[in-house]
């Protein structure tokens, strides 16, 4: 085809790993680049005509997106589907028709070359409001100007179709139109810009697409037709592989298919490493809609329901206790003959009945919240608590307090408890006698005095999330800090690691209720620093249960003690990925987590 | 006659995209105009617009007034502030 040597070398790029999985086949373009729209002056006459015609595009967008957005809510579910709400809101927005019609008639233009200025009025505003997050918005607003100006030159009506399976290459695919593609000979995606965070990405996950992003200058260089591997896990493409590289990945792609299948099977195993040593994971659980799922991913108990959940049902009238009482049984019925742990409401003041909030907090993470406002809100508690211990009639139903600092805080609640009981006593009413009260490890304080909490506290639940943000003064969702939130950071293995002391040398159970572990990296740290139980969102639990069964405790412990003479988290994440391996990692799904930081 | 609450924009992520087209379809379920206005700035929205609400860059902790004037205003003001005050339904301050 080409004189080039060169044109046949296998190439190699590295982009961001957004979705997951292993896909080899033949390139094919998209073309993502609106046509420069025509520019015609029009008459005075013609004005009418061309608002009718902004008018009449306006509506067939529209309409187009939500037929779209019924087609992926069936395909992809609720949530992905929702993404396309500002997209049709923005389409049905006055200001923005009001704009362009302003377009056409100060400018006596046709509706397209309008479109076109209105947009880039628009970006410049974007532009001057000096946030990051508004990047985010420009794209949305240059996505729904693309889309108009193609339905007014006539260029697409129908989204781009691919008569044989395809990996797809472009230099950035809309959200709208990956959501309006038809995927099904879609292996793949390759694009030259966008992360993690997108809503293609999103999408490109809810429909199990596997994608790569980021990868620079990858489009230009790639032929239709041409053969190639993107490597969604791992954020990486091959252009023209040889023969050695497609076997490679061939045995990869079957690994990672056969883990996939493995992973709702692995459900039903037991939690044990290769040296027999006995592991026990049970499931987080915000809404009550979770609770089917819950042993289908093997979870053996609920070891923390988020009982603030509750609230943002109805509104922010705090459930009364007999809500509250059906509620936390139906969390115990959804586990027979196992614990569940309900933690109390954890909130900020912001949640809180209106007119009750007389100060905002400038600082609301340091504020008052988790078990301060409970203890400060006496009634909402003992409702809460009168519900726990009714329900608790049923099963082991346990007694969680979110962001413990201090002991006095956990007398404090002991107290209320012993009254509450004595208070259910008195009327009569049936109750569960002796439920297990627990603390949340979460803020750096609580772990420095975990020996004396272990003491006061039936049981200890360490919450990874926050306690890391604390530790690192880092908000993750703070995109110019979020890269420094680490989990491996020494400061919180060793704060882990001086937890799970203090909760042995006191004979207290200890969990971690983090997402942490859903990471195998992470959990395999975790399991050298000597934790051996883990509450986890369901569907991240069969991953975590390979991992268990898949190392020893031996091997994670000689792991431990190495990463903790290194200096920094990637030194450890870079130490851990060495030990574990490229090949087992490539099996496990949900590539999010194989990056301990994006 | 015009009323008025204060909310503060305490979702994790401010008033991006999607939380924007939450307000705005809420927004639009009611016959009163309503308006967000910047405690900081003075810059205002039209609440039934999403490209106003999404210039206003409500960053999480900006402080805005929502004011509603029409023949529901105080049932939309009730919704729209119960909006904030669930976080738009975003769970992600928890853990």
């Amino acid at each position: 085809m080409s004189s080039s040597p060169q044109t046949n070398a296998e190439l190699h790029f590295t982009g961001s790993g957004v979705s997951s999985g292993v896909a080899i086949g033949t390139a094919a373009r998209l073309s993502t680049h609106a046509r420069q729209p025509l520019f015609i002056n029009v008459l005075p006459h013609r004005v009418p005509i061309e608002i009718k015609r902004l008018h009449r595009a306006l509506h067939s967008a529209r309409h187009h997106l939500e037929s779209v957005k019924v087609r992926l809510k069936n395909e992809a579910g609720t949530t992905p589907a929702y993404f396309l709400d500002p997209y049709i809101l923005m389409l049905n927005d006055q200001y923005l028709t009001q704009t362009i019609e302003d377009n056409i008639r100060q400018h006596r233009v046709n509706a397209e070359w309008a479109v076109k200025l209105s947009l880039e009025s628009m970006l410049a505003a974007c532009d001057r409001i000096d946030d990051s997050y508004l990047r985010e918005r420009s794209a949305d607003i240059r996505d729904v100007a693309y889309r108009l100006i193609s339905i007014l030159s006539g260029q697409r009506s129908e989204p781009p179709t691919f008569e044989t399976p395809s990996i797809l290459f472009a230099e950035d695919i809309l959200p709208t139109v990956l959501a309006e593609m038809n995927t099904n000979n879609i292996l793949a995606i390759a694009t030259d810009v966008g992360g993690w965070a997108t809503h293609t990405a999103i999408i490109a996950r809810s429909l199990g697409i596997p994608a790569v992003f980021g990868l620079q200058d990858c489009a230009s260089r790639v032929q239709a037709g041409m053969s190639c591997i993107v490597d969604g896990t791992n954020g990486v493409v091959i252009l023209n592989p040889r023969k050695t590289t497609q076997t490679t990945y061939l045995g990869r792609r079957v690994t990672e298919q056969r883990n996939r299948r493995d992973g709702l099977r692995l459900a039903q195993l037991p939690a044990v490493t290769l040296d027999g040593v006995q592991c026990a994971l049970s499931a987080n659980v915000e809404i009550q809609s979770e609770l089917p799922m819950i042993q289908r991913y093997g979870a053996e108990g609920i070891g923390l329901f988020r009982s603030e959940f509750l609230l943002a049902g109805d509104g922010n009238e705090f459930p009364d206790e007999q809500t509250q009482i059906e509620a936390y049984r139906n969390v115990l019925a959804a586990v027979p003959g196992s614990s569940a742990t309900i933690r109390v409401f954890d909130f900020n003041q912001d949640v809180l009945i209106c007119g009750e909030r007389e100060n905002p907090e400038a600082n609301p993470a340091l504020g008052l919240h988790g078990v301060r406002l409970w203890l400060k809100h006496e009634p909402i508690a003992r409702t809460q608590l009168r519900a726990i211990l009714r329900a608790g009639t049923q099963g082991d139903l346990r007694i969680l307090l979110p962001r413990v600092t201090c002991v006095s805080e956990v007398r404090a609640a002991r107290t209320l408890l012993e009254s509450v009981r004595a208070e259910l006593r008195a009327e009569r009413i049936p109750h569960a006698l002796n439920p297990q009260l627990g603390v949340m490890i979460e803020i750096p304080s609580a772990v420095f005095v975990c020996g004396h909490l272990a003491r006061e506290a039936d049981f200890l639940s360490i919450g990874s999330n926050d306690l890391i943000q604390y530790l690192l003064a880092v908000d993750r969702t703070n995109e110019q800090v979020g890269h420094l939130y680490h989990p491996l950071h020494p400061a919180v293995l060793a704060s882990l690691r001086h937890i799970v002391e203090a909760a042995e040398r006191t004979n207290t159970p200890v969990r971690m209720c983090g997402e942490m572990a859903a990471n195998p990296l992470c959990a395999f740290a975790l399991l050298g620093l000597g934790l051996r139980n883990f509450s986890l969102s369901p569907a991240a639990l069969p991953q975590l249960k390979l991992l268990i069964r898949s190392v020893t405790i031996e091997a994670a412990q000689a792991f431990f003690r190495e990463a903790m003479t290194l200096p920094t988290g990637q030194a450890i994440e870079e130490f851990a990925r060495s030990i574990l391996g490229g090949d087992f990692l490539l099996g496990m799904s949900g590539n999010a987590f194989l990056k301990v930081v994006e | 006659m015009t009323i008025e609450r204060k909310v503060v924009v305490s979702n994790v992520l401010g008033l991006h995209a999607r939380a924007s087209a939450r307000l705005v379809n809420l927004a639009n379920q009611f016959e009163s105009r309503i308006s967000l206005k910047r405690s900081d700035n003075d810059t205002s929205a039209d609440a039934k617009s999403i490209l106003s609400v999404m210039f206003l860059a409500a960053t999480p902790g900006t402080e805005l007034l929502l004011q509603a004037n029409g023949t529901d205003e105080e049932s939309a003001l009730a919704a729209l502030v119960l909006l904030f005050e669930n976080h738009f339904d975003e769970s992600s301050h928890v853990f």
